[in-house]
């Protein structure tokens, strides 16, 4: 049985809708450890006694927090990169008479780590130059 | 609909995932255990075979809970740092 296509809304029982988030939720959650559990056993390459030792446990661990760390760094990186591809191209490729009040295409990259990194760091960039000034 | 259809249906689906999510499992934990204990398929499964399947099953399972546990705690501190 599959959730996943089934958006809560548009349902009008409030419950089912909630409960529908709920279970779709926990399914992703689901979907991930079974995942997660059989690219780390391949890694872990557990030992031949009948459970696993501390050493096996400890990789385990360690590959779900690395999973997680490489792909928060896969969407951040590909968030500046993307961004400063966008600009590149703009000056680059667009005259002087194009219109840029739709600002840059949306590539779905938006995470709010990346937006507030790229925002903070214009900034520091005019702090900069004001300083030559003195 | 009434409260008791609806317990009714969300008890049903919930137990239609929790089937799901079982037989997910044993089909991983199949194919691992498989392929680390059966190396060369013989007429019959032989019983050195069936007891490193048996250590193989528990271990992908303390392993998928070890993952799980993990996978929580870090969604949850997470959470507490945004």
């Amino acid at each position: 049985m599959d959730l996943s296509s089934m958006s809560s809304q548009g349902i009008g029982d409030a419950q089912l809708a909630s409960f529908i988030e709920q279970e779709n939720q926990k399914q992703r959650f689901q979907s991930v450890v079974h995942s997660l559990t059989e690219q780390c056993w391949e890694l872990c390459a557990p030992s031949i006694s009948s459970r696993l030792d501390g050493k096996s446990e400890t990789c385990l661990a360690n590959c779900v927090e690395r999973f997680i760390d490489s792909s928060n760094y896969i969407i951040n990186k590909l968030g500046q990169e993307g961004a400063a591809a966008v600009a590149s191209m703009k000056s680059n490729e667009f005259s002087t008479s194009t219109d840029f009040s739709m600002g840059a295409p949306d590539m779905g990259l938006q995470s709010p780590e990346f937006a507030s990194e790229y925002s903070s760091s214009s900034t520091q960039q005019d702090k900069k130059s004001s300083w030559k000034f003195w | 609909m009434d409260g008791a259809q609806r317990q009714q249906i969300m008890a049903s689906v919930q137990q239609q995932l929790a089937l799901q999510n079982a037989q997910e499992l044993l089909q991983k934990l199949s194919d691992k255990c498989f392929k680390a204990c059966v190396q060369k398929p013989g007429s019959t499964l032989s019983s050195s075979e069936q007891k490193c399947i048996t250590s193989c099953s528990d271990r992908y399972m303390d392993a998928w809970n070890i993952v799980s546990r993990t996978y929580a705690e870090r969604i949850k501190r997470e959470q507490h740092r945004h």
